[in-house]
């Protein structure tokens, strides 16, 4: 009853870059709204204590950003098994996921802007249970998430759910 | 996949089938219905705002929509047209801009045979076709003639290679084992249990509702008339009375709600099939194949358990929408003797165990229920006591309630795993047991948040198609071998690994 987890495979040094860069945008995104804000309550009429809102929000988050990704980066792992797909992850709220083999239908592999410059994919993994992607893993190597890819849609899926 | 004759034939030879002429005629009262349900939010604040003289416009543009939406939806029923080709079957709709819809028998999840009222009146049936896909109906064909209609799901047997299991209106019942009946009086029980959460606060509008008028109208008329009323305290009395008139009144348009979708249920078992009847008004038949059966609760909540019964609902993978998990399983069985239950439950899962030892819940989720219980209580009673004062202190009597409520939801928690299914148990108050074949998991997954790590405990979520179920707490340790050891491992299908490239990380 007691079989130990695999050991996992962890991300590449680039997915901690791409969790940096990601925490430095939206820090810089929230930033920026609350700064609107503050300045619409100074035009409203209020003096000065409206810029210590994105002040405050600025340092909040620029501590958040030294720390989670590097906390997200260590947590986040992948096994793929015989018989199954393994994935781990989570800060907060911690997560290891099982996705049997052969219920696997389709598997995205996706590469935005920032992933693209840095040469990483994120994998998203659907089965038929319905609710959005069941497993997602971001920040592989290009060529892992295509090999992951090619090996996960390579098994014969079951003819029905 | 199928050598059947109709197979064979090349699309261009099978004929199209049109829906009947009088389709768009039973259609019309279905559609309305659904136009109407969507545009309600919308005509509601119009209809108010009228007063004001405001955008009696508005009133007209909605109107204006939902007579074209009501016209696209009649337009699209009058040109459907149907034909099973090879192990398909194609549904085709529209003539300027003409939908096909594909679906492949082998993934057909479950029928559904209906006669709404109309449809009744005018010697028509609709069928829906479920896959795992969607929200809604894949194939929805509503007007066709019963003969149609039997010779569409034959059709579709006989590529799946299958035998009779719909049985349309009208049909001589073959021999066959009746699974499940229900009876008028457990209905009534049936609707009268059935009192959910939505309808509860709906009962206590009404009630309140209910006590205006009667100060206001009943009252003042009933104290003119009655001398015996006048006296002290009599009030009290027949307010009381009022109120469990009103009460009583629910629970009958409760039962009568349980009346109309499941007056003369019918379960047989056809060997391949279960197939369920029943309905007054719309007559409602679903035929699920054993084989497609991912799911199946027990629901018996504490008042059905002291009755002597309980449902059972059984889930496919056809995902269906609703709020209640009655409304989502895709057949429901309504009344189901507590004795009766474990019988029923091995003709849907064969591989249930006849005894079963339920493993507890971790001791520390006792602690966390119990922490929750207080805090909540605290939360809702110290307000009370502030704002209404010894009134308000009445609202303490809520933390005993909740400690024990705690207690027995935590006592009565359990979960099994045997050899081919996964069975958990939760709940007091609302007892659900649900039994997960373990080759249908489709993902499980064990999780923890920041709280649950405080306790050391964690929890195991198993999703299976259209449906998920969450394990009581167990030790993050356990919920991660859980997940490991609950998916059934069948045998691999695919080329062995070694044959493919490596995948390591680079560096």
């Amino acid at each position: 009853m007691t079989a130990p987890l695999p050991t996992l495979e962890r991300l590449p040094r680039g997915a901690l870059t791409l969790f940096r860069i990601r925490a430095l945008l939206r820090m810089g995104i929230y930033g920026a709204i609350t700064f609107a804000v503050a300045l619409g309550l100074s035009f409203a009429g209020n003096e000065r204590w409206p810029f210590l809102l994105p002040c405050a929000v600025v340092l909040g988050l620029s501590v958040l950003t030294a720390w989670y990704p590097q906390r997200a980066h260590e947590r986040w792992g992948w096994a793929l098994r015989d018989h199954d797909l393994v994935i781990s992850h989570g800060v907060l709220l911690q997560e290891v996921v099982s996705i049997p083999a052969g219920r696997i239908q389709h598997v995205d592999v996706h590469q935005g802007p920032i992933e693209r410059s840095l040469g990483l994919a994120r994998l998203q993994i659907y089965t038929a249970a319905g609710s959005g992607a069941d497993g997602e893993i971001p920040g592989l190597a290009r060529e892992t998430a295509d090999a992951l890819r090619e090996r996960l849609v390579r098994r014969e899926a079951d003819d029905v759910v | 996949m199928s050598s059947e004759p109709v197979a064979l034939a090349s699309p261009e030879e099978v004929p199209w089938k049109k829906l009947s002429p009088k389709a768009p005629l039973a259609a019309l009262l279905p559609l309305s219905g659904m136009i109407g349900r969507i545009f309600l939010g919308a005509l509601l604040p119009t209809f108010f705002a009228r007063e004001q003289g405001l955008p009696i416009i508005l009133l007209v543009i909605v109107a204006s929509v939902a007579v074209l939406m009501l016209a696209a939806g009649l337009y699209e029923v009058a040109t459907t047209s149907y034909r099973v080709v090879g192990a398909q079957l194609e549904i085709r709709s529209g003539i300027f801009t003409r939908t096909s819809r594909f679906i492949e028998a082998a993934r057909v999840q479950n029928t559904e045979v209906l006669q709404p009222f109309v449809s009744k009146l005018l010697g028509l049936v609709e069928v829906k076709v479920e896959t795992a896909s969607g929200g809604k109906a894949d194939g929805h064909l509503r007007g066709l003639t019963p003969e149609d209609a039997q010779a569409l799901i034959h059709a579709l047997q006989a590529v799946r290679r299958e035998g009779a299991a719909v049985l349309l209106p009208g049909d001589a019942a073959p021999e066959e084992r009746v699974l499940s009946e229900a009876r008028l009086g457990g209905l009534l029980l049936y609707g009268a249990t059935a009192l959910g959460l939505g309808v509860l606060a709906v009962a206590m509008g009404a009630m309140h509702e209910i006590a205006e008028t009667f100060h206001k109208l009943l009252l003042p008329w009933m104290e003119a008339h009655w001398e015996a009323l006048a006296a002290p305290g009599m009030v009290w009395l027949s307010a009381t009375v009022a109120a469990i008139a009103g009460l009583f009144g629910l629970w009958l348009v409760s039962g009568a709600r349980a009346v109309l979708q499941f007056h003369g249920f019918r379960l047989v078992d056809t060997g391949t099939h279960l197939r369920a009847v029943g309905g007054l008004i719309t007559r409602r038949q679903v035929t699920v194949r054993r084989a497609r059966i991912q799911q199946v609760v027990l629901d018996e909540p504490l008042l059905r358990r002291a009755l002597g019964f309980g449902s059972v609902e059984v889930e496919t993978a056809g995902v269906r929408t609703g709020r209640q998990s009655e409304d989502r399983a895709e057949l429901l069985v309504p009344v189901v003797p507590t004795a009766r239950m474990p019988e029923l439950l091995k003709d849907f899962v064969p591989e249930l165990p006849d005894a079963m030892s339920f493993q507890g819940a971790h001791p520390k989720a006792l602690l966390r229920a119990r922490i929750r219980a207080v805090g909540l209580s605290v939360l809702v009673a110290a307000p009370a006591t502030w704002f209404w004062g010894a009134w308000g202190a009445v609202a303490w009597l809520l933390l005993p309630a909740q400690l024990f409520g705690a207690w027995f939801d935590w006592r009565f928690q359990g979960w099994l795993v045997t050899e081919a299914l996964v069975v958990v148990r939760q709940g007091f108050w609302r007892r659900r047991t649900t039994v997960v074949q373990r080759s249908r998991i489709q993902s499980a997954r064990a999780r923890q948040g920041p709280l649950e790590r405080g306790y050391g405990v964690a929890h195991v979520r198993i999703d299976v198609a259209g449906s998920h179920v969450i394990l009581p707490s167990v030790s993050w340790a356990e919920a991660q071998s859980l997940i490991d050891v609950l998916p059934a491992r069948r045998p691999t299908r695919h080329a062995p690994l070694a044959t493919l490239p490596d995948v390591r990380l680079p560096g």
